[in-house]
């Protein structure tokens, strides 16, 4: 248990420490400010009111779960898992006395950990953006209950992207080409429900807007449960099997 | 007492056909055993396959009696090594990397890790990129953090690749005490038949992924004058076997 906290905090620390996770967080951190000086001149030039009260926030992390948070996702899994292989760096914590199942958990669990510091960067400088539009007298009232609600959410489906492309990531030995097929199944998964409405629900990684099923007046249980099994059928798949693909591998 | 290392039976073939075929041998305390081959015999992949980088398709390896298939941290609690290029994370420093290292074993700390990097001559470079480090400074850092842990083991494959004339001889000098006065056990491979009988006790001959022999250093030269020419002779008596058969 001990060697399987060590691990994750030393898998953690790597990914903090990447200059690219810096700009990632950095960027999160600028991204809702600049939707919000937009939002504010769109506002006083045209009248029309571009964000309702309180969806400032949510409406930035649909801007995030979309494009940004899935990328990032991807980015961390391939760098921890095939670009280890390919710069050789996976023999340090591989010779290391923890088991290989214990260093795939770790895995997972670093880039649990920095989904959850990343979406809260994002909501930390939403809502300071929030505040910035309420401030400027748009009518913005910063709900944190509600986007807090919404942040906690949308852990579940980028959890459920993450094992999608920590397995994806077990087929390649270079970084550049597990990130290339994680972004192509994630296209997939987006475009396969106009294409196949039955079947485009079927996969774990078309329900990035989960926590809005959650938002709406009344509640459909119906259909949480349906995407909510859909998730977590598909981490109990692809939890496994790419453990299986990491432990039989030769380094 | 249980030997350090015991190695029975190992055989892993790839895909390509190359591998090694039924390695047997046993080290005991203190010894520093010496794998001797060319290059492709097979080194590199029993050294993987006692630390568990690469899964063997047959045989068992037990570190100080512990098998390193089912008990595999408590078996490589005890090892410290060196496999192929040393493997570090570029991006953070010296020290930082040997940090992440310390942090699997009980008792180290900042002091020790200083001490350590001091010893292989990298303290004034402690805090940089190792992605800026030579080749030698990362042979060096290598055997820093083998040697993090306090091993009984230290499994080092080609130690003294990349290194100067002195360094080369630094290292052979290390491995000499740290065998006589902490008794730490050595299972070094090389390619080079003079390293093997300047620092070796014992050897064992590989080729074509296979034991083709095994003795003691003072033994072996005593009878054949150089581990190159027992090598040779060797090998030449395995390839008249296959042609007889």
């Amino acid at each position: 248990m001990n060697n399987l906290i060590t691990a994750t905090m030393n898998e953690t620390k790597k990914i903090l420490l990447k200059k690219k996770t810096v700009a990632i967080m950095l960027l999160s951190a600028f991204i809702p400010g600049l939707m919000a000086v937009i939002a504010a001149i769109l506002q006083k030039r045209t009248g029309i009111l571009v964000f309702g009260s309180a969806d400032f926030t949510i409406w930035v992390l649909s801007f995030f779960t979309s494009i940004f948070l899935p990328l990032f996702v991807f980015m961390w899994s391939a760098d921890s898992f095939s670009g280890e292989v390919e710069d050789g760096s996976l023999k340090v914590a591989l010779l290391r006395p923890v088991t290989r199942f214990k260093v795939y958990l770790s895995k997972h669990g670093a880039i649990k950990i920095c989904i959850i510091i990343n979406l809260l960067v994002v909501l930390l400088f939403s809502e300071l953006a929030g505040m910035f539009l309420s401030i400027l007298g748009t009518g913005f009232l910063p709900g944190l209950g509600r986007g807090l609600a919404a942040y906690v959410l949308s852990v579940v489906p980028l959890m459920a992207l993450m094992v999608m492309s920590a397995f994806v990531a077990q087929f390649f030995r270079s970084s550049s080409g597990a990130l290339a097929m994680s972004i192509l199944v994630y296209v997939g998964a987006q475009v396969l429900p106009i294409v196949s409405p039955m079947l485009g629900r079927l996969t774990p990684a078309a329900y990035t807007h989960w926590y809005l099923l959650w938002l709406t007046p009344s509640i459909n249980w119906g259909l949480i449960i349906q995407a909510l099994v859909i998730m977590l059928g598909g981490c109990l798949i692809l939890f496994p099997a790419g453990y299986i693909l990491f432990d039989r591998k030769d380094i | 007492m249980a030997p350090v290392l015991e190695v029975k039976g190992l055989t892993k073939v790839y895909k390509n056909g190359r591998g090694i075929h039924d390695i047997s041998f046993e080290i005991e305390r203190g010894e520093i055993y010496g794998f001797l081959g060319p290059n492709g015999a097979g080194k590199t992949t029993v050294m993987k396959n006692i630390t568990g980088l690469v899964r063997a398709d047959r045989g068992v390896v037990r570190i100080l009696g512990f098998d390193q298939e089912k008990e595999f941290e408590k078996a490589m609690r005890h090892v410290g090594c060196i496999i192929e290029n040393p493997a570090f994370y570029l991006y953070l420093s010296a020290v930082r990397n040997l940090e992440m290292i310390a942090a699997f074993y009980d008792d180290i700390d900042r002091t020790k890790i200083k001490e350590i990097l001091d010893m292989v001559g990298l303290k004034q470079f402690q805090g940089g990129p190792v992605s800026q480090f030579s080749t030698g400074m990362r042979q060096r850092l290598a055997l820093a953090a083998a040697l993090l842990g306090n091993p009984d083991l230290l499994i080092l494959d080609e130690p003294t690749n990349g290194l100067d004339i002195e360094g080369m001889a630094d290292m052979r000098k290390l491995i000499i005490k740290l065998a006589a006065r902490q008794k730490t056990t050595f299972f070094v491979s090389s390619h080079l038949a003079h390293e093997m009988e300047l620092m070796c006790n014992r050897v064992g001959l590989i080729n074509d992924g296979q034991m083709i022999a095994e003795g003691a250093v003072k033994e072996l030269l005593k009878a054949h004058g150089s581990l190159e020419e027992f090598f040779i002779q060797q090998t030449q008596n395995d390839r008249g076997k296959a042609v007889s058969e």
